[in-house]
C-alpha cells in the first residue's frame, strides 16, 4: 500500500485528480440523521453515495413541526408572541420582531422612539449571540474542539444581559406590539459597553485561532459553492446569500425600527463557498458592535411602550413584515377578520429555504463536506419544521 | 418601471390590480396565472415567499416576489378551489419556490402541476388531510395520527432513481 501524503496542499492549487475505480462503482443509499450530532437537531439527510462522492442528497424534514401556524389561529395575537419564541430560539428577538411588526402594521400604532432603539440594541445584540453559537458549532463540526467552548463563554455574557431585561435567557418574549415589556434596569447600558469592550478583543482570538489555520482553510474554501444567481434563484438569504456577492440585506432594504438611523455597511464575500460564508458572519459581528453602540448613545429618554387596549383588534385586512434575522429573511404575513385572533399567520423562515439548495451545494462532493457546508449554513430546525 | 406600466403590460392577464402600502398587488385566474408569473420573472428575479390563505370559504396563493434592482414587492393573488385545487408549477422559473410548493400542496392540498418533486414536506408520508385547511379536524385521540415505523419509501424510490 502506498503511503498517504499528509502535506496540506497550497489552498489555491487546482484538487488533485485521484483514478477512480473501475472495479467497485456501485451506489449506497445512506441516512444521515435523524439523531447525528452534525444535523443540528432532528434534521434527515438521504443520500446516494458513490464511494465517498454524493452522487444526490435529499433533506427530509419535519421531525420538529408543530403545527405554530394552525396554532396560531386559535390563539389571541398577544398569546402568538411566546409561540414565535420557539421558532428560531437562537434569535427569538428576531421571531418576537418580526410577528409584532407585522400586527403593528395592521394596528397601525406608532412606536415610541426609545423602544425603537431599544429594539435594534437588542436585536443586534441577538445576533451576536447567534452567531457566536454559530461559530461555536461550526467550529467543533469541524473538529475546532477549542473553539466550541470560547464563543459560548462570550455568549453567556449576553444572555446575563437579556436575563436582565426579560427574565429568560433563550425564549424572551421581550417585543410586544407598541414597544418592549419593560425599559432596561439602571445600569444595563454600561454593562452592554463593558461587554462589548470585551468582545471586540475576543476576536482577535478567535481570528488566531481559525481564519489562519491551514486545517480549517483546507475544509472550507472552494467547499459548498453556489454562484450569486444561482442563490438567488434559490431565493437564499442571510450570510448564504451574501457569500456568494449578493448585496441584499433588509436592515438597508427594507430597515424596521432605528435600522434606518444607524450607520453600517453590509458585509459580502464574492467566493460563495463555506469560508466566504464564516468570512461574513465574522465581518458581520464587528458591524453588530458599531450598531448597538450607536443605538444606546442615540437612545433618548421616555416611554418604552404605546398605549394600546388590553384586547388587540386589528381591523381586518392582512399585513407583510420581514425582518433580516441572523439567518436570512425571517418574514411574516398576518391575515386578520376583525376578531381577536389571526385569520392565517405564516411564518417565512430563512433556514427552509437555504436548506431547499443544500443537495446544489454538496452534490458531487465529498461525504465529510456536507458536514462543513451544513454548518455554514447555519440552518435551526426550530424554524424550518414550524 | 412602474405599477401603471406594468398593468397595462399585464392588462389582459390580470382580473385586478392595486398598489397599498407601496407593495404592487395582481389578482390571476389559475388558468392566466403561469403566464402572469412567466411575465413578471425577468424584472422580479427573487422569490421571496409563497403560501395560502384560507377563510373557511375561499382559498388563495399568494406569491410574494421581489425585485433586488428596482427594491419593488410584487404579491400575485390566485384564487383556486378550495379542493382540488390545480396550479401550473413556478418552480422551474424560481427554484426557490421548489419547497414552498410542497408546503402549500402539504398543508393546503393545492396540486402543482408539472412539480418536480411534489412530495409532502412538514407532515409525514401518508398523512391524511391538509392541516390549514379552516375545516380540517384536529383530534388528538385519532390513531391515523401516528406516524408508522416505515415513512421514508417515497425518499428510497427518489433516490435509487437518481
Amino acid at each position: 500500500m502506498a503511503l498517504r501524503d499528509f502535506r496540506i496542499p497550497e489552498f489555491d492549487a487546482p484538487p488533485v485528480e485521484l483514478p477512480v475505480s473501475e472495479v467497485d462503482h456501485d451506489t449506497t443509499i445512506v441516512s444521515m440523521g435523524p439523531q447525528h450530532p452534525s444535523t443540528h437537531g432532528v434534521l434527515r439527510l438521504m443520500l446516494k453515495l458513490d464511494g465517498e462522492t454524493v452522487v444526490k442528497l435529499v433533506p427530509v424534514i419535519g421531525y420538529l413541526h408543530r403545527g405554530t401556524e394552525k396554532l396560531a389561529e386559535s390563539r389571541t395575537y398577544t398569546m402568538v408572541i411566546p409561540y414565535t419564541d420557539r421558532l428560531d430560539y437562537l434569535s427569538s428577538m428576531y421571531m418576537n420582531l418580526g410577528y409584532v411588526w407585522a400586527v403593528e402594521k395592521l394596528l397601525g400604532v406608532e412606536v415610541p422612539e426609545r423602544a425603537r432603539y431599544l429594539r435594534t440594541a437588542v436585536a443586534e445584540l441577538q445576533r451576536l449571540a447567534s452567531h457566536l453559537l454559530w461559530l461555536a458549532s461550526f467550529s467543533l463540526d469541524l473538529g475546532a474542539a477549542t473553539m466550541f467552548i470560547y464563543p459560548f463563554r462570550e455568549r453567556e455574557d449576553i444572555l446575563d444581559l437579556f436575563e436582565e431585561i426579560c427574565g429568560a435567557r433563550l425564549t424572551y418574549n421581550y417585543i410586544r406590539f407598541g414597544g418592549v415589556m419593560a425599559d432596561v434596569p439602571a445600569g444595563w447600558v454600561e454593562r452592554v459597553e463593558k461587554y462589548l469592550t470585551l468582545q471586540e478583543q475576543r476576536f482577535v482570538e478567535y481570528e488566531n485561532i481559525l481564519t489562519g489555520n491551514p486545517v480549517f482553510v483546507a475544509r472550507n474554501k472552494g467547499v459548498g459553492y453556489i454562484s450569486g444567481a444561482d442563490a438567488i434563484n434559490h431565493g437564499l438569504s442571510g450570510p448564504t446569500l451574501r457569500g456568494s456577492g449578493v448585496d441584499f440585506d433588509l436592515r438597508k432594504h427594507d430597515p424596521c425600527d432605528a435600522y434606518g438611523d444607524v450607520e453600517f455597511k453590509v458585509c459580502t464575500a464574492p467566493e460563495g463557498d463555506c469560508f466566504a460564508r464564516y468570512r461574513v458572519r465574522m465581518d458581520e459581528m464587528r458591524e453588530s458592535i458599531i450598531i448597538i453602540r450607536q443605538c444606546l448613545a442615540k437612545m433618548p429618554e421616555g416611554d418604552v411602550l404605546a398605549k394600546l387596549p388590553r384586547a388587540i383588534k386589528p381591523p381586518a385586512g392582512e399585513a407583510y413584515a420581514r425582518v433580516e434575522a441572523p439567518r436570512g429573511i425571517f418574514g411574516v404575513f398576518v391575515a386578520s377578520d376583525g376578531s381577536n385572533q389571526p385569520l392565517r399567520v405564516r411564518f417565512r423562515s430563512p433556514s427552509f429555504v437555504n436548506l431547499s439548495a443544500l443537495n446544489q451545494m454538496c452534490a458531487g462532493g465529498k461525504l465529510a463536506d456536507i458536514v462543513a457546508v451544513l454548518g455554514s449554513i447555519d440552518i435551526i430546525l426550530g424554524e424550518i419544521d414550524r | 418601471m412602474t405599477f401603471d406600466d406594468l398593468t397595462t403590460q399585464l392588462a389582459k392577464l390580470t382580473t385586478g390590480a392595486e398598489e397599498r402600502d407601496g407593495v404592487w398587488h395582481l389578482t390571476a385566474t389559475p388558468a392566466k396565472a403561469r403566464a402572469l408569473l412567466e411575465t413578471v420573472r425577468p424584472a422580479f428575479d427573487y422569490p421571496e415567499d409563497l403560501t395560502c390563505v384560507d377563510d373557511g370559504e375561499a382559498l388563495r396563493v399568494l406569491y410574494r416576489l421581489y425585485s433586488l434592482a428596482e427594491r419593488q414587492v410584487l404579491h400575485v393573488h390566485v384564487p383556486v378551489p378550495r379542493v382540488g385545487g390545480h396550479l401550473p408549477t413556478a418552480s422551474d422559473l424560481w427554484r426557490g419556490l421548489e419547497w414552498h410548493e410542497r408546503e402549500a400542496f402539504d398543508l393546503f392540498g393545492v396540486v402543482f402541476d408539472g412539480h418536480p418533486d411534489l412530495r409532502r414536506i412538514l407532515t409525514w408520508e401518508g398523512f391524511q388531510g391538509h392541516p390549514l385547511l379552516k375545516d380540517f379536524k384536529v383530534d388528538n385521540d385519532d390513531s391515523s395520527w401516528h406516524i408508522p415505523e416505515q415513512c421514508d419509501q417515497e425518499v428510497v424510490d427518489l433516490l435509487e432513481q437518481a
